[in-house]
């Protein structure tokens, strides 16, 4: 052991850290390696997060010690954990999108000559360090007119630049497709082996279980274990995580298909080109593709979001206008949208208040007055239904974890009785336990005669759930094949049909 | 040791109700007022105070519904003078029934309001801008149509409304109970001030939730102009005199006992009886510094002061309880 010792760059040691009302972290240490891949899992509200913030001098830890360099350290802010080479890329990009690339990168160290900043010798700079990574990206073309995926590159470029010793990326993939995530995973091995500790905090086991040298465990703010590349196995990392076994993680029985209660009929829009397909109530419609393919788009047109222009749209063999998600609820729609913090709920207003505005014309009694009780009733009934983990319906969303958050935003569409269901990512950003759950529920919903569309990006899910699956391409449906038997292969293909990667000048 | 705990539990279960913080700072002030300014605690300047905030109180009854949708109303103020002015051309000038001249007035109020709304989601105009112009043209329309002069000569039937009184209550402070009391159950209690809030917590979310954002948008400027109007009628009435340059200024007092009422500018947060309480707090404090006879160049100097100081304390509770 005491060889391995000089092969550490940062040790935590006895961590233990508590916010009002809970302890976040219990007497956890690890080390961390130069040139390894260190993921750190768990369900949400394990601790990564705390222990992360930690490491990275947003938080003080109640005791225990940072060992960085074997040297003790405090940081007293981000500042000087990030001056020392800690540098953090965060789940919410920090990219400036109007800036260009390389003001981003070199924001806050512009290159000066003299008292003005020298665009010429950061654009040159910018470029050098982009090559590491083969990114073919202008440099003075603002950052906002790249993808999420080349963004999240040139945020760890700027870390790079930095001189970064340890790059902790927080969820990186989660707003990725699996190409795109694909390319991001490749970055992070480049880094490791330059000698840099990358430590990768990640939902998606599969990807973690493919790149991480070493997997560490933490539930309930403990360490579990620490896993090495040759003791990984699927089941026994979830297993460690929830701390009892899942069996069933996708959870699918056979449902009859019913009628057909959606058409669309050559519908075009922003993002997306005459398209057309059906759905029939009592099966799970996958949409594959990937991010940009249009699918979100498409959802929110037929949702009435967005204005269509040109195409049809039916509901139960009737041609319908939808100008407004008003009425697509009236027609028997629900969706549940990709991004639950924007788009999903009012983050400021309490579960009971998310639940009601859905369902004001059921909690609404004479002369339009809400049922205070009725509306009590219903959100402590759902609440019991779905499982939502919340101290009580008087809490704000904010403070409910990702799986709990994406319960309430699905639970507040069963008592309209939706005849059509959409999800857009259903499961991003939330735990296996709750993934688990939101699996059954779709399930469920299938089973009692809702048609489901189901916008994913992860593949597993879709193969796993999907009853057919419509793959997209670049705005347009490629082909609606049958789940049963469909490949990873198979879909990737024709996810990939027209896509000629990233298009950089 | 019991007994403190379960005071202190009880503490913690009034100051999580959010108006708890404004009305703690107004009880304090009250206190303070009460010691250092001996007239200041009797039935008549209370009742004075009342009648003061009154016209204030009314018109942040539309403004709190307005910055709950994350909104602001600049031309309040000017609403009310063109409001008096409509009146004053009405039933002076021509000799309208007052009646029908005030149902006018609030119909032209409520106009310009209506105007705000669409020019705010049909012209998708910030509102800023957007009310920041209908405060220099209801202003220049008020002067226009009084050609500068105050108009008088009301009648006894109408200056009632302004200056008679329902047992000891002035009628303007009577006016502002009937209507906090519907408007506080109208924002709290029926589907439509539900998604008001709504709007405000998050446009795009609610929009999704099939609510129609530009309909509540519309319907709240509205009734920031309606009840601009109505402040505008009862100031007629208690002056006795319509006046071009009534309720010049009075946008920033209303936003201010708004916001310092506890309703959030980000919007999604707020109620009636928080702006109330911020409207007396307003009259209390101009009122007290009168008495112990401030000078009106610092008073001003101290009401800043304290709506930001108020402010703080909000915040700084908020935090505490969350």
């Amino acid at each position: 052991m005491k060889g391995e010792n000089s092969k550490i760059i940062l040790k935590v040691k006895n961590i233990s850290k508590s916010f009002p009302g809970v302890q976040a972290l219990k007497n956890v240490s690890l080390d961390f390696k130069p040139g390894e891949i260190h993921a750190v899992v768990g369900e949400n509200g394990a601790g990564k997060s705390t222990l992360m913030k930690i490491i990275a001098g947003v938080h003080q830890a109640d005791s225990g010690e940072i060992i960085y360099q074997d040297a003790k350290v405090v940081w007293r802010d981000p500042e000087d954990a990030i001056k020392s080479g800690i540098i953090t890329i965060f789940q919410e990009l920090s990219i400036i999108p109007n800036l260009s690339v390389a003001e981003n990168i070199f924001l806050g160290r512009e290159i000066l000559n003299g008292p003005f900043v020298s665009f010429r010798e950061m654009n040159k700079e910018a470029k050098k360090f982009l090559q590491i990574f083969d990114l073919k990206v202008n440099p003075a073309r603002p950052a906002g007119t790249y993808s999420v995926a080349i963004q999240q590159m040139i945020e760890i470029t700027r870390a790079i630049s930095r001189a970064a010793k340890v790059i902790i990326m927080d969820e990186p993939t989660s707003s990725l497709s699996e190409a795109e995530a694909h390319k991001l995973l490749q970055t992070m091995k480049r880094l490791s082996e330059s000698g840099v500790c990358v430590i990768f905090i990640s939902h998606r086991l599969e990807e973690v279980l493919e790149i991480a040298d070493r997997i560490s465990i933490l539930r309930d703010g403990e360490l579990i274990g620490t896993l090495n590349r040759e003791e990984f196995d699927r089941s026994k990392v979830v297993e460690m995580m929830v701390g009892r076994k899942i069996d069933q993680f996708f959870i699918k029985s056979d449902h009859e298909r019913g009628e057909e209660i959606l058409r669309v009929e050559n519908l075009t829009g922003y993002g997306f080109r005459n398209v057309s397909f059906n759905l029939y109530s009592g099966e799970i419609l996958g949409f594959a593709g990937l991010v940009g393919a249009g699918r979100t788009e498409l959802m929110e047109s037929i949702f009435g979001f967005r204005k269509p222009i040109s195409g049809k749209i039916f509901v139960e063999g009737k041609e319908v206008k939808v100008n407004h998600p008003n009425d697509a609820i009236k027609l028997g729609m629900g969706f549940v949208t990709e991004d639950r913090k924007r788009l999903g709920l009012i983050l400021i207003h309490t579960v009971r208040e998310n639940i009601a505005y859905v369902n004001l014309d059921i909690i609404k009694s004479k002369l339009s007055f809400a049922n205070k009780r009725k509306e009590i009733n219903l959100a402590k009934q759902l609440v019991r239904e779905f499982n939502i983990k919340t101290p009580s319906i008087e809490q704000k969303v904010l403070y409910l974890s990702g799986g709990n958050q994406q319960k309430v935003v699905l639970a507040k569409w069963m008592p309209k009785k939706p005849k059509i269901l959409i999800l857009d990512e259903p499961t991003r950003g939330i735990d296996v336990v709750a993934k688990a759950e939101i699996y059954k529920l779709m399930n469920e919903l299938a089973l009692q005669g809702i048609g489901v569309i189901m916008v994913s990006s992860e593949l597993p899910e879709i193969l796993q759930m999907s009853d057919r699956i419509a793959v997209m391409s670049e705005g347009e449906l490629v082909d609606i094949i049958p789940g049963k038997g469909a490949t990873q292969e198979q879909v990737m293909h024709l996810a990939t049909l027209k896509r000629k990667y990233e298009k950089i000048t | 040791m019991a007994k403190r705990g379960s005071f202190l539990a009880i503490m913690r279960k009034i100051m999580a109700i959010k108006e708890a913080g404004v009305f703690l700072i107004l009880i304090i002030l009250m206190a303070f007022l009460s010691i250092f300014a001996e007239s200041f605690l009797t039935l008549d300047n209370i009742l004075t105070i009342v009648l003061n905030m009154s016209f204030i109180a009314i018109m942040t009854y539309g403004m709190t519904l307005v910055i709950i949708t994350a909104g602001i109303d600049l031309s309040v103020g000017s609403i009310l003078g063109l409001s008096g002015v409509i009146i004053g051309v009405l039933v002076i000038d021509h000799g309208w029934n007052p009646f029908l001249a005030v149902l006018a007035a609030l119909g032209v109020a409520s106009l310009m309001g209506f105007t705000n709304g669409i020019l705010i989601t049909k012209a998708r105009l910030v509102p800023f801008v957007s009310t920041l112009g209908m405060l220099s043209i209801g202003r220049g329309l008020a002067y226009v149509l009084s050609g500068g002069w105050p108009i008088s000569g009301f009648s006894e039937a109408f200056t009632f409304h302004g200056l008679g009184k329902l047992g000891i209550f002035p009628m303007p402070v009577v006016y502002m109970a009937i209507l906090g009391v519907i408007m506080h159950f109208f924002l709290k209690n029926t589907i439509i001030g539900r998604r008001i809030y709504a709007v405000g917590g998050n446009p795009e979310a609610a929009t999704l939730m099939g609510i129609k954002k530009d309909r509540i948008l519309i319907l709240v400027y509205t009734l920031s102009g309606f009840f601009s109007g109505f402040s505008g009628f009862l100031m007629t009435a208690w002056l006795g005199v319509s006046q071009a340059n009534a309720g010049q200024g009075y946008e920033l007092d209303v936003i201010a006992a708004t916001i310092i009422g506890g309703t959030s500018l980000m919007g999604g947060e707020g109620s009636i009886i928080g702006s109330l309480l911020g409207a007396a707090i307003m009259a209390v404090l101009r009122n007290g510094l009168i008495l112990m006879e401030v000078s009106s160049f610092w008073q001003q100097v101290t009401i800043g002061t304290v709506i930001v100081l108020a402010i703080m304390f909000d915040q700084f509770r908020r935090v505490r309880v969350s």
